[in-house]
């Protein structure tokens, strides 16, 4: 017999399973580099208050509309310049990755939720109950995806909460008809059949069984949906409608910085270097993981 | 000993675009208490069908019929969703063909055997439950079974994910496993294993077995009684023994001379001709008549119905007459 202990097991698999991931994923140079962008914003988040070198709403009333430290008029004391009111962009522009990543975490998880379980109950169930909520799903797909969120806030109004229920429902349909793809196809597969004659519910067929063979797909969705949720925030934001100002949240930025697109362009830039920054960073790693976690892609 | 499953008259169709298929007509059988009952017939005879029903696994668009489908004196027929997962796992068990894809590529070997017992025995605590896992691999026979705990079914071969498989079904000790065709996806070496396995399970914890299989071969040995199904219709059956070296109906006869046997050289080995009848379209006398070698004018417009003869029935107008297969 052998001397493996079963302590020794789980270990060596999933140390092996970890390290068989990051060879896959880090043969993708951009996708590291996204991973490495996501970091650093994740990281400048959760230090905010420690990193700026100001308070967000903070005015400097003798210092406005001054620019960057390295053209003509900046000031080392601040760095990225000031706005018309006098605030540091440099501190708004990190305070800002907190607003924005939160609300994009907070989209992504209402919208997974929601998405995923409506497409686990329309895959598994089939029929009538598939048709209803499928309908449902494309009616939302009908509508441009910025439009409708801003139906939604016009209805339920402006404001962080709001806006954050107003994207999630925007973003609902492509979970719901991803996972209902995968469920569909899982479904079918054998050991499904085998759960049932062990009698299993089904409740515990789809989470348990069925759920975690679309976990992989899932995720990737996930990060490109971040991004997603980040992009329309920010949109719904330019357009007033989404987290309101004073806070500090790179659309509004953008939204109070263009009637000074021409004097001040910084003022409009570095908010929507940071949108660019961010949703590239999600977006390469997004692609870099489903190709690591996909099978099919792999070698 | 005890009737554990009574099937009266089964029959099951299933609506499709083309129209009614009527995949098991009129199936009836017994299984008693440590029975062991082989099903044999060629693919698409309606044996997977059958064993589906007593699950109550059945797609939605089949329409089942019966005048009696009971299990321990309980009526399956109308049993709701709650009840039936009662029954599943814990009182009737089954094992399928592929044992790769029964098991779920996401769990550990632990985790399923663990989730059986979860969902049957919600008495036992965590260190029972593992303790129970442990010995139901020493029973099935899984070689380092502590080390194996962990494994996932990539890690494992066919003949493993087979025992498994079994450890699984037999996991809350069912009064009745169904093994479906269990070997046939498997190597020749490690049938045997199987089959050894299972019978030897059976014997050590008293279940009744109903064994579907093509191969009448493999049913030879281990089963007590045979059902020979054709076209979703029992044609034969009796005692293994009986059934085996006086074959009475012509496609049992068919089926016996078909097994390819490994000391006699040039001869071609038999098969059947033709194809099992289209189930929308089916003849309306014996449903074998097409491919039969005994059939005469009247086998293509009567119906045989099923005659019971001393502990054997047939359903066939023209027996023949064998005086025992030599082997």
């Amino acid at each position: 017999m052998n001397d493996f202990t079963s302590e020794d097991i789980p270990k060596i698999n999933q140390l092996y399973l970890l390290k068989e991931f990051w060879s896959h994923f880090s043969e993708n140079k951009g996708a590291v580099f996204g991973l490495t962008l996501i970091i650093t914003f994740i990281f400048i988040a959760l230090l905010a208050p420690v990193l700026a070198p100001y308070g967000p709403s903070q005015i400097f009333s003798d210092s406005l509309t001054l620019p960057p430290f390295w053209s003509e008029g900046g000031s080392s004391a601040y760095l990225l310049g000031t706005d018309d009111l006098g605030r540091d962009v440099l501190s708004r522009l990190i305070h800002g990755a907190r607003v924005s990543l939160f609300v994009g975490v907070s989209i992504v998880l209402i919208s997974t939720i929601v998405g995923t379980s409506l497409g686990l109950i329309a895959g598994y169930f089939g029929g009538k109950v598939d048709s209803v909520i499928m309908r449902f799903i494309d009616i939302l797909m009908a509508y441009p995806s910025i439009l409708l969120a801003i139906i939604v806030v016009s209805v339920i109004g402006p404001g962080m909460t709001n806006a954050i229920i107003a994207v999630a429902i925007v973003n609902i349909p492509s979970f719901t008809r991803l996972v209902r793809a995968n469920v569909l196809e899982v479904k079918k597969r054998q050991f499904v059949m085998a759960a049932k004659t062990f009698g299993a519910s089904p409740i515990r067929i789809m989470l348990k069984e069925i759920l975690p063979n679309c976990m992989a797909t899932l995720i990737v969705q996930t990060t490109l949906g971040l991004s997603e949720g980040i992009l329309s925030t920010a949109a719904l934001g330019f357009l007033g409608l989404g987290v309101q100002p004073p806070t500090p949240e790179w659309g509004i930025m953008l939204s109070d910085a263009r009637p000074y697109i021409e004097s001040s362009p910084w003022l409009v830039t570095l908010p929507g270097l940071c949108i660019l920054a961010v949703v590239l960073g999600l977006n390469l790693f997004g692609d870099g993981l489903r190709d690591a976690l996909d099978p099919k892609l792999k070698r | 000993m005890e009737k554990l499953l009574d099937v009266k008259n089964l029959s099951i169709s299933f609506e499709t675009k083309k129209g009614i298929a009527h995949a098991v007509r009129n199936v009836s059988f017994e299984v008693y208490e440590g029975e062991t009952l082989g099903v044999v017939g060629e693919s698409g005879c309606g044996k997977s069908i059958t064993n589906l029903a007593i699950m109550g696994l059945l797609p939605e668009n089949a329409i089942v019929k019966a005048d009696r489908l009971s299990f321990k004196g309980t009526e399956l027929l109308n049993l709701n969703e709650k009840s039936w997962q009662q029954i599943r796992g814990e009182k009737i068990g089954i094992i399928f063909q592929d044992p790769m894809s029964s098991l779920n590529p996401c769990y550990t070997v632990e985790y399923q055997i663990d989730e059986v017992l979860k969902i049957h025995k919600p008495e036992l605590n965590k260190e029972l439950r593992k303790k129970k896992v442990l010995s139901l691999l020493k029973d099935v026979g899984i070689p380092a079974p502590n080390e194996r705990l962990k494994s996932y079914p990539h890690e494992l071969s066919g003949g493993m994910s087979q025992r498994v498989m079994i450890a699984m079904a037999i996991a809350c000790d069912p009064k009745l496993l169904i093994a479906d065709e269990p070997t046939t996806a498997l190597d020749v070496t490690v049938q045997g294993q199987i089959l050894d396995l299972l019978s030897k399970l059976q014997k050590t914890k008293g279940m009744a077995v109903i064994f579907v299989s093509h191969d009448l071969s493999v049913v030879r040995d281990i089963t007590d009684k045979i059902q020979v199904m054709y076209a979703g219709e029992v044609i034969e059956s009796g005692s293994t023994e009986e059934v085996i070296h006086e074959p009475r109906h012509p496609y049992t006869k068919g089926l016996l001379d078909s097994i390819p046997n490994f000391h006699k050289k040039n001869t071609e080995l038999y098969s059947i001709p033709g194809i099992v009848p289209d189930l929308l379209n089916r003849p309306n006398g014996c449903q074998f008549a097409k491919r039969c070698f005994n059939r005469s004018d009247d086998c293509e417009v009567t119906l045989p119905s099923i005659e019971q003869l001393d502990n054997r029935s047939l359903r066939c107008l023209h027996p023949v007459v064998t005086e025992g297969i030599k082997e």
